[in-house]
């Protein structure tokens, strides 16, 4: 009996057959779906014989007639039997056949002369959308094609007033300093801006800006610019593997992803790759889409955030990290098909400004950039990264580019109060600089949460107590990262799966727009990422998020403690920073995370920042 | 040519190896994975526990950078 | 445009050789082939056993119906792409025109209905190779002619394939009796003397009841029944009726293919005996012509859970068994060569 709705759904009649008691837990899941939009549904006995179903089916003279077996070479006959009774019957005239239950799939359904065939990873809504007359999808999913604005609906309004006040005088500061100053890591971005929209039209110019670019180079880099010798462990991208990317990409829009992974088409998850190689990084791009990554991010080699200056051409790199060039980018940039998000970093190095430039040039939908972690933690000198970080997020303005602010230096030690306040100083002059910055609060077990307890009973309460500070600090998207888990998961790839899981899970559940997951291969240090590790993970994700579904997971009080404690400790670091009034020396005094917290300040391009004539 | 040169990157064999500890189960999956030919081996997890080991081994058919021949000729 | 089918009695009887043969005779002869199937035909391996298949080749200007995909991935180099507007499991079926010899998987429309629609596209002068699957014969009420296979895959004993095939030669083999297309069965006898059944008679009880239909509508000359037909079903309403003084009754079937879709086929062999003892006259409105036989010593066998190897009944002692019981032309294409399936053509042709 239909509960009829006035939904705007035309109602249809189905025929609901089991043809053994067992299988009939899926029809009836059907049954109830169908209903509740409507159909008129009717479950037939398990225990008819093939002409009895069809005498039944007769006498209801059904739109649809759905039947399910499980599949075996013998049962295979009776379906073929029981299709042809049902086409001489006269029931395909107006109904449609369809064939449900293990090992069924759309090509086993063509050959026994169904109109269509669901196997068990299909959802009771495939069925339903079937009988309201969508296509099938064949033997797998949809996949969502319209590309996500992460910072949609974000106002960037500080609801804390005397977190925001204090972040707003310290960013105001630091963008008045940057503004006399410059360094070649500026310069350079803007020569690279010239120097592509010459590349073409005018030959005798570019050749006069490269020669001004090279000179601003440093290390291998110089040397590849002024003799061709290749970076060590580099070597040209062949045609033949540029081919290999190409046909690739050639039919790139027709994934679809399978129906078991489906749940991720609503959330934002981003895996990382960077294997050196842009052909092994086409085919892992290619397959996190495929099995649900709503976004990728180009991971490069650390030291191309050492040496000043960026490649030109397409290069692949023997060790992790795949070299920033525009034209790397390029050829990758075929793989973000629609629907995709593309992220290519820009945070930490000399080369924060340009990267930004070939970010823009290349279609990314979205850059990193945090000058806290650069300079604490990754090795740049805080001075020149500072003058570089301001740069960067005006470019990514200009660009209309959405960055994130990683916190990465809580890895080395540094309290997440610390990392916190250094984040909330940079989000706050991107934001006065007209930017769209995303907090990226690391999820994780931390050096802190070990040695204060935090992570002692659980990894819950810590990083909702993250979640729960910022989200009352301001009101901005937050992108856990990257990626989460760090120090939770071990070779196992069953645990580093589920903890990768279950912090996904926990990230998207209290509040992220997106979120950033490893491999299963996160804790193995042998070798490259491979392909399968990528694949555990995204279905580990999708496997936790549905588990959890609305039901949340509950943090214990401890969680609201801790939040408590990490405001308080924002609010000091804060005071101490604007009390300074000098947001650079404060990066190298130490008080954004000092030796005793595991950051030093770096020296990459010391001295190399002068003021603007 | 061999089918494994179809595989995209690396190949994972996962068992369970009867052995005395850890140690003697990695050099067991190390040369088991050798004489499955896989010459560039390593075990991605090992841990210890009753009769053996949970071992789980991975042979490297191409690293990045390498000569991939996915396309290249019939298997 | 004229229709041949290939039908068989299972899954793995031989349907896919012969229906290659036949495209090789067909293509040597320069005839215009307007290729399509019902089922899933021409992968590598098969679904369900992941033995290998024969594949199915095409000669170039072939037209071929089947799903996009299947066409775009296809060797054979499609050309003139058009939708049929029909849908299958696997896709829109579109037609396309091969623009080389190559191979092409199958996927074609699965009823009868979706099959006329995808006909209607073939041209007059076309010979149209419609290739069955399983043991789906249904749609096979559209062909003019039709070739059988079977073989060891239906069952590994010829005499029980021999009296089969006996069974399906004399359905196939019933008389077409021309008359008006029979009415709504509305349990009275028109002017004319026709009693319409509709419904057929294909469930316990619908025998008994067409007895007593019989009995209460007058002397009707003829009982025109409409749909399916079982024999069991079919003996159980002979027994039914008092059939004394009726001994001028005829009654028609649709097709004979109505005939073959519900029951033991070897019960028709019950029928068929019981008929002239009753002096009934029995026949068919339309009818396929049954060319011949195929015989396929090819079975799949399991080895265990859902494993399956490929075995042979012994080929020679197989076919010479069947080909001595039965009436109807039999060959086994791979040991006598296609000169028998080549006469059958010819006659088709013909």
């Amino acid at each position: 009996m239909a509960q009829g709705r006035s939904n705007g759904i035309t109602p249809r009649k189905v025929v609901l057959a089991p043809l053994d008691p067992v299988h009939d837990v899926g029809l009836k899941l059907i049954r109830r779906k169908l209903l509740e939009r409507g159909h008129h549904v009717a479950l037939l006995p398990p225990d008819l014989s093939m002409e009895e179903i069809v005498a039944r089916a007769k006498a209801e003279d059904p739109d649809f007639i759905m039947i399910s077996r499980a599949l075996s070479y013998g049962i295979s006959e009776l379906l073929a039997k029981f299709v042809d009774l049902c086409d001489a019957a006269g029931l395909r005239e107006r109904a449609k056949l369809v064939a449900g239950g293990l090992s069924m799939k759309p090509v086993i359904a063509q050959e026994l002369g169904f109109d269509a065939g669901f196997g068990p990873d299909t959802p009771a809504e495939a069925a339903v959308a079937y009988v309201e007359g969508h296509e099938p999808g064949l033997s797998t999913g949809g996949r969502r094609r319209e590309k996500a604005d992460l910072t949609a609906g974000f106002t960037y309004k500080f609801r804390d007033a005397e977190i925001g006040s204090l972040c707003t005088t310290i960013a105001r500061q630091l963008i008045d300093w940057a503004s006399k100053r410059t360094s070649s890591g500026v310069e350079r971005a803007h020569l690279r801006i010239e120097m592509e929209s010459q590349r073409d039209s005018n030959t005798a110019l570019y050749p006069r800006l490269r020669d001004e670019y090279a000179a601003l180079t440093s290390g291998e880099i110089r040397e590849w610019y002024l003799t061709g010798k290749p970076v060590s462990h580099t070597r040209p991208v062949t045609e033949k593997e540029a081919g290999y990317i190409r046909s690739l990409w050639e039919n790139a829009d027709k994934i679809e992803i399978p129906r078991s992974q489906e749940i991720l088409n609503e959330r934002n998850v981003f895996v990382q790759y960077g294997t050196g190689c842009p052909v092994m990084d086409a085919y892992h791009i290619s397959l996190s889409v495929a099995w649900g990554a709503r976004g990728v991010v180009h991971f490069d080699p650390s030291w191309g955030a050492r040496n000043e200056g960026l490649l030109e051409q397409a290069w692949s790199h023997e060790h992790d990290g795949t070299v920033l060039t525009l034209d790397n980018l390029r050829l990758i940039r075929g793989g973000i098909i629609p629907g995709i998000l593309w992220q290519v970093r820009a945070h930490r190095g000399l080369n924060t400004p340009e990267t930004v430039v070939l970010a823009h040039l290349s279609g990314a939908d979205l850059t990193k950039i945090n000058i806290v972690y650069g300079s604490l933690a990754a090795g740049a000198d805080p001075e020149r990264l500072a003058v570089d970080g301001v740069e960067a997020m005006k470019l990514a303005a200009k660009y209309n580019l959405p960055y994130d602010v990683v916190t990465n230096e809580e890895l080395a030690g540094v309290p997440a109060f610390k990392a916190f306040a250094g984040m909330l100083i940079v989000a706050a002059a991107g934001v006065l600089l007209g930017g769209r910055p995303l907090l990226q609060p690391l999820f994780a077990n931390s050096p802190e949460g070990m040695i204060v307890g935090y992570t002692e009973d659980n990894f819950i309460d810590f990083n909702v107590a993250k979640m729960k500070v910022l989200s009352s600090i301001i009101d901005a998207p937050i992108w856990p990262g990257a990626p989460v888990g760090f120090l939770t998961q071990t070779q196992d790839r069953c645990q580093s799966s589920v903890m990768t899981a279950l912090h996904a899970a926990l990230a998207l559940d209290s509040g992220a727009t997106a979120v950033t997951i490893a491999s299963s291969d996160e804790a193995y240090a042998g070798g490259p990422i491979t392909a399968p590790a990528r694949v555990d993970s995204l279905k580990a994700a999708a496997a936790a998020l549905r588990f959890f579904g609305q039901g949340g997971i509950r943090p214990t009080p401890e969680a609201d403690r801790i939040a408590e404690k990490i405001r308080e400790g924002i609010l000091e670091v804060l005071k101490k920073v604007a009390a300074r009034g000098d947001f650079v020396a404060s990066l190298y005094e130490g008080d954004l995370g000092d030796r005793e917290d595991g950051a030093y300040p770096g020296r990459s391009g010391k001295g190399t920042v002068t003021l603007k004539r | 040519m061999s089918v494994r040169h179809r595989i995209l990157d690396g190949c994972d064999l996962e068992t369970f190896i009867v052995c005395k500890d850890v140690e003697e189960g990695k050099t067991l999956g190390l040369r088991l994975m050798a004489e499955l030919g896989f010459e560039d081996a390593d075990v991605v997890f090992c841990e210890m526990g009753g009769p053996g080991v949970r071992i789980r081994l991975r042979g490297y058919v191409y690293r990045p950078s390498a000569d991939y021949q996915w396309y290249d000729l019939e298997v | 445009m004229r229709v041949l089918g290939f039908a068989g009695t299972a899954k793995n009887t031989g349907k896919t050789t012969t229906l290659e043969a036949t495209i090789k005779f067909f293509a040597d002869k320069h005839k215009n082939l307007f290729i399509t199937g019902i089922g899933y035909d021409g992968e590598d391996f098969d679904n369900l056993t992941g033995l290998p298949k024969p594949r199915v080749f095409v000669p170039e200007g072939a037209v071929v119906a089947s799903a996009l995909p299947l066409l775009e991935s296809s060797d054979a180099k499609f050309t003139d792409l058009r939708d049929t507007g029909v849908r299958c499991a696997v896709g829109r079926i579109f037609l396309g025109t091969a623009t080389a010899p190559g191979r092409v998987v199958l996927a074609g429309p699965a009823s009868a209905k979706d099959l006329s629609a995808v006909l209607a596209f073939a041209p007059d002068d076309s010979v149209v190779l419609l290739d069955g699957a399983f043991s789906r014969i249904s749609p096979m009420v559209v062909a003019d002619s039709l070739i059988l296979a079977t073989g060891a895959a239906r069952s590994r004993d010829s005499h029980r394939i021999a009296r089969e095939i006996n069974a399906i030669h004399k359905v196939m083999d019933l008389p077409v009796i021309y008359g008006p297309s029979p009415g709504p069965g509305t349990g009275q006898t028109s002017g004319d003397g026709t009693l319409n059944v509709s419904g057929g008679l294909f469930l316990p009880g619908q025998g008994q009841e067409l007895a007593w239909r019989l009995d209460g509508a007058g002397k009707p000359s003829t009982v025109c029944v409409t749909g399916i037909v079982n024999p069991q079903v079919f003996l159980e309403a002979l027994g039914e009726m008092d059939l004394d003084g009726r001994r001028d009754l005829t009654v028609v079937f649709d097709h004979p293919i109505m005939l073959l879709l519900s029951g033991d086929l070897l019960r028709w062999e019950e029928v068929f005996g019981a008929i002239p003892e009753a002096g009934l006259a029995v026949g068919v409105r339309a009818s396929t012509e049954l060319l011949g036989v195929t015989i396929n010593p090819y079975t799949p066998t399991e080895s265990g859970a859902g494993k399956y190897i490929a075995s042979y009944v012994p080929p020679e002692s197989f076919l010479g068994d069947i080909d001595g019981l039965t009436q109807i032309p039999c060959t086994d294409i791979m040991l006598e060569g296609p000169g028998k399936l080549h006469s059958w053509l010819e006659k088709f042709l013909d």
